[in-house]
């Protein structure tokens, strides 16, 4: 189920709600989390039942294995809990390996090897990549002693609760169980509830109304054109990243939001990454629980920072690598990996030297590497990824489109017209225009819908503008799309 | 403390209360505004189509924007409604159209031309299930071919046959049993109730926003008795002729923006190829001759289509119509690919739309 449909607003998260509620109100506490546990495998099975078998055997999988790394205790924590440790890392990985790494695998074989191998065609489970880290992290704290005992309802209710489910926040288990069991989060909260909605509105329009406009500007100019203007290639690369932020941090604003009706807080993973000011902060505001998990279960056992300087870079290295494939089976995600990392090795040997420039200038080199790395983020080849970038540059085309000249001629005004510069991306130039003005800016400079749900106040003024824009919503559902990292 | 907390609490609970009843009040009065004009006729058939369908019959043009379910329920109308046989029907989307009866051996042929907006194979069989249902099959049908009806992941129209879905079964019914046949169906339209489906257009934003273009100009349908009207117009043929933009525009007016997503969205295999079969099969077996007719698409477009493999399928279809024809001895007019017959960018409206003139050269040596 989407967040972004009319079963899910209308009727499954209302439902849900109520019905917890009244049932943790009458004290049925196990009820109500055998209630929510139903509700997030029905979430979770109405995309497609038959991934639901999956997505159960992970889970106990998982749950056996903890139980029994959990049931070495103290004394046989070295050698048997680390080989069982392996064997569900293994199993989580190989898990992960098989859906979304086989056909990749298969394919570079046959590049390497000159063979024709036939692909498996094997279609990726929703939220897979998000449900096997999450597990991971529990088995290998697990093996650090830092679980104490937990119940099956408890450890499946942490993996399936449905607003993280599909794409994230990657949660942790010690910030996510203890909220499950806390008497006061039985009782709805009617503040939790407002700021909730509030929350769930902005993001759903952030998705709908403003990544998927971005969108068609996007996917004309990266899968359609086959070549682009200088002014073309920026607003096609602009609008990705734009389309990829408002897109992400919409789906992750309407996850928090959900959850925070059922009094459960979940981790924020974005607050205003575009306006960082070097690729570290960067990745301390973007997508925030990757960037921990990362931090905490590849990054430090390699090593971390404390190791000597050249191991510090590799660490760097490998760490983005695995970023990068984290996000798609494909060398153009493995590339952007790279390449940030490269650049967050460059940074730290910039510091180093003790070197610094204007803030400005900082923010301007850090958004444009962003933004040329998103470039092959999106691009599903090599040469689209190349095409864009050749526009960018203006090597394969002019400055302005071959039409332009033709309106010069026969128009009374020497400024070429919107639908000159932009009319091959999309129906309405001013719309483009418009939405870069307003919400780009708005990405950078102004506060995040963080913010804006903890600072709720019950007035007047947040209520029109609550409902207009929960109203608008609403009306632009009847668009087809899906998240973007849906696909990860 | 606690006082403070149980204010908050109660001034909360207010506001979700005022929240909820205004965001409620404001989606029922957009629905009540789209039910109530529905310019489509998705919640009730136009009550003036019918009217519409007999000045067709009768010779005179009508005018005016006409929904994509009205579409199907007028050829229901015409088709229910005329008194003899056809010789010639067409098929088709938009791009066949303009496909008008004096292009067609000089007119001298009770023609009409069936096609309806975002058609896809199942449109095509729902409409020849108008006529059999009737028991007139024509004597020639002229299929005409967009090389996105062979894309599953085609969204373009993938609902509106239901109009006509009962007449779509009658045919299915009849197409040979076993592999063949209804595979389309199961898996391009996804299983979700047509009614909740239509419902959802009660708060769509695309939908009101046609509802108010609708009222703002006060547009309804209207007989005229001439083309010069920048309007959509069906002629008594069934044909169309395109308001202005459409009609007379040139890509430098409007822009060449490449092949829209949503019909070439994923379009890496053929699909839908047997129940397509299953058609001409039905057809031939009961003595229809079947022509098929393929629309050039702009010359730029085309280039894209053998350049970039994102669109390289066209080609694929080309050489599997053509395949088909040969084998099954089906008349074939046309080709997607427009320097065939010579045709220039001035002769499109858009990437995917021919002018007039482009079906009437391809026409012009049809026997």
């Amino acid at each position: 189920m989407l967040f972004n449909s009319y079963g899910y607003i209308f009727l499954f998260l209302p439902l849900v709600l109520v019905l917890y509620f009244v049932l943790s109100k009458r004290r049925f506490t196990v009820a109500s989390k055998v209630w929510l546990l139903f509700a997030s495998l029905l979430f979770y099975g109405w995309w497609n039942p038959v991934y639901l078998p999956l997505i159960a055997g992970s889970i106990i999988f998982n749950f056996i294995v903890g139980k029994l790394i959990l049931r070495q205790g103290e004394e046989g924590r070295s050698s048997y809990s680390r080989s069982l440790l392996v064997i569900g890392v293994v199993g989580n990985l190989a898990l992960l390996g098989y859906f979304k790494y086989a056909d990749f695998f298969i394919s570079n074989i046959n590049a390497v090897g000159h063979v024709k191998l036939p692909l498996l065609h094997i279609i990726l489970p929703l939220g897979i990549s998000f449900f096997t880290f999450t597990q991971i992290a529990f088995l290998v704290d697990t093996a650090k002693g830092k679980v104490k005992e937990y119940s099956a309802l408890n450890y499946s209710l942490f993996v399936t609760f449905f607003p993280h489910l599909l794409a994230g926040p990657i949660i942790h288990h010690a910030e996510m169980m203890p909220q499950f069991d806390r008497l006061r989060n039985k009782v709805a909260d009617y503040r939790n509830v407002a700021s909730g909605i509030c929350l769930f509105f902005i993001g759903l329009f952030k998705k709908l109304v403003i990544a998927d406009t971005f969108a068609v500007w996007a996917n004309n100019g990266f899968d359609t054109l086959n070549q682009l203007t200088v002014i073309e290639a920026w607003v096609v690369s602009l609008s990705y990243t734009l389309q990829l932020y408002y897109d992400f941090s919409g789906y992750t604003d309407m996850a928090l939001g959900s959850s925070l009706m059922f009094n459960i807080k979940l981790p924020i993973n974005f607050n205003t990454p575009y306006r960082s000011l070097d690729i570290q902060e960067f990745w301390r505001r973007w997508h925030i629980t990757l960037s921990r998990f990362m931090r905490d279960y590849v990054y430090i056992p390699l090593g971390g920072n404390r190791v000597p300087e050249w191991h510090i870079l590799l660490n760097l290295m490998i760490t983005f690598f695995v970023v990068g494939l984290w996000h798609g089976a494909g060398w153009t995600f493995v590339l952007w990996g790279c390449m940030h990392g490269a650049t967050l090795l460059i940074h730290r040997l910039w510091k180093r030297s003790g070197f610094s420039m204007p803030s400005w200038i900082a923010w301007f080199l850090t958004f444009n590497f962003i933004n040329v790395g998103w470039v092959f983020f999106r691009a599903k080849t090599f040469g689209d990824a190349l095409k864009v970038l050749r526009g960018m540059v203006g090597i394969d085309a002019a400055l302005l489109p071959k039409n332009i000249w033709i309106s010069l001629r026969h128009a009374n005004s020497f400024l070429p017209g919107l639908d000159d510069l932009f009319g091959r991306l999309g129906n309405n130039s001013r719309a483009i225009v418009c939405m870069f003005v307003i919400f780009l800016p708005l990405s950078i400079l102004f506060k995040n819908s963080n913010e804006i749900a903890e600072r709720f106040r019950p007035t007047v003024i947040q209520l029109i503008l609550f409902v207009l824009v929960a109203w608008l919503s609403v009306l632009f559902l009847g668009t087809y799309s899906e998240f973007l990292y849906f696909r990860f | 403390m606690a006082t403070q907390r149980g204010s908050s609490h109660r001034s909360c609970k207010k506001w979700l209360k005022g929240f909820l009843l205004v965001f409620l009040f404001l989606l029922l009065v957009t629905a009540a505004f789209n039910f109530e004009t529905d310019c489509s006729g998705i919640f009730r058939p136009n009550k003036g189509l019918k009217g519409v369908a007999l000045n067709l019959i009768n010779g005179k043009m009508v005018a005016g924007y006409m929904g994509r379910n009205d579409e199907r329920e007028l050829e229901r109308l015409i088709v229910e409604n005329y008194p003899g046989q056809r010789d010639t029907i067409a098929l088709g989307s938009s791009r066949t159209m303009v496909l008008r009866k004096r292009f067609i051996r000089g007119g001298n042929v009770d023609f009409f031309n069936n096609s309806v907006s975002g058609a896809i194979i199942e449109d095509y069989i729902a409409i020849v299930g108008l006529y059999r249902r009737k028991g007139v099959l024509p004597k020639t049908v002229i299929i005409g071919i967009d090389p996105w009806i062979f894309n599953k992941n085609n969204r373009l129209g993938s609902e509106f046959w239901r109009v006509l879905e009962s007449y779509y079964r009658e045919m299915v019914a009849e197409f040979p049993k076993g592999a063949r046949g209804r595979t389309l169906v199961a898996s391009i339209t996804e299983p979700r109730s047509d009614v909740a489906s239509s419902y959802e257009q009660l708060i769509n934003l695309e939908y009101t926003l046609q509802n108010w273009d609708y009222l703002q100009k006060g547009k309804k349908l209207y007989v005229t008795d001439t083309v010069n009207v920048d309007d959509i117009i069906r002629e008594p043929d069934g044909s169309v002729d395109f308001p202005y933009n459409l009609r007379f525009g040139t890509m430098a007016q409007i822009g060449l923006r490449g092949l829209p997503p949503i019909i070439y969205r994923d379009f890496e295999a053929l699909s839908g190829t047997e129940l397509f079969e299953d058609l001409l099969h039905y057809l031939k077996t009961h003595g229809v001759a079947v022509v098929l007719l393929l629309p050039p698409l702009h010359p730029d477009v085309y280039q894209a289509c053998l350049n970039d493999p994102k669109y390289s399928i066209t080609i694929k279809v080309e050489a599997y119509l053509r395949q088909l024809a040969r084998d099954n001895g089906f008349t074939m007019v046309g080709s997607f690919d427009p320097g065939k017959y010579g045709f220039r960018a001035e002769d499109f409206a858009d990437e995917i739309h021919g002018h007039e003139s482009v079906m009437k050269r391809l026409f012009e040596t049809y026997r």
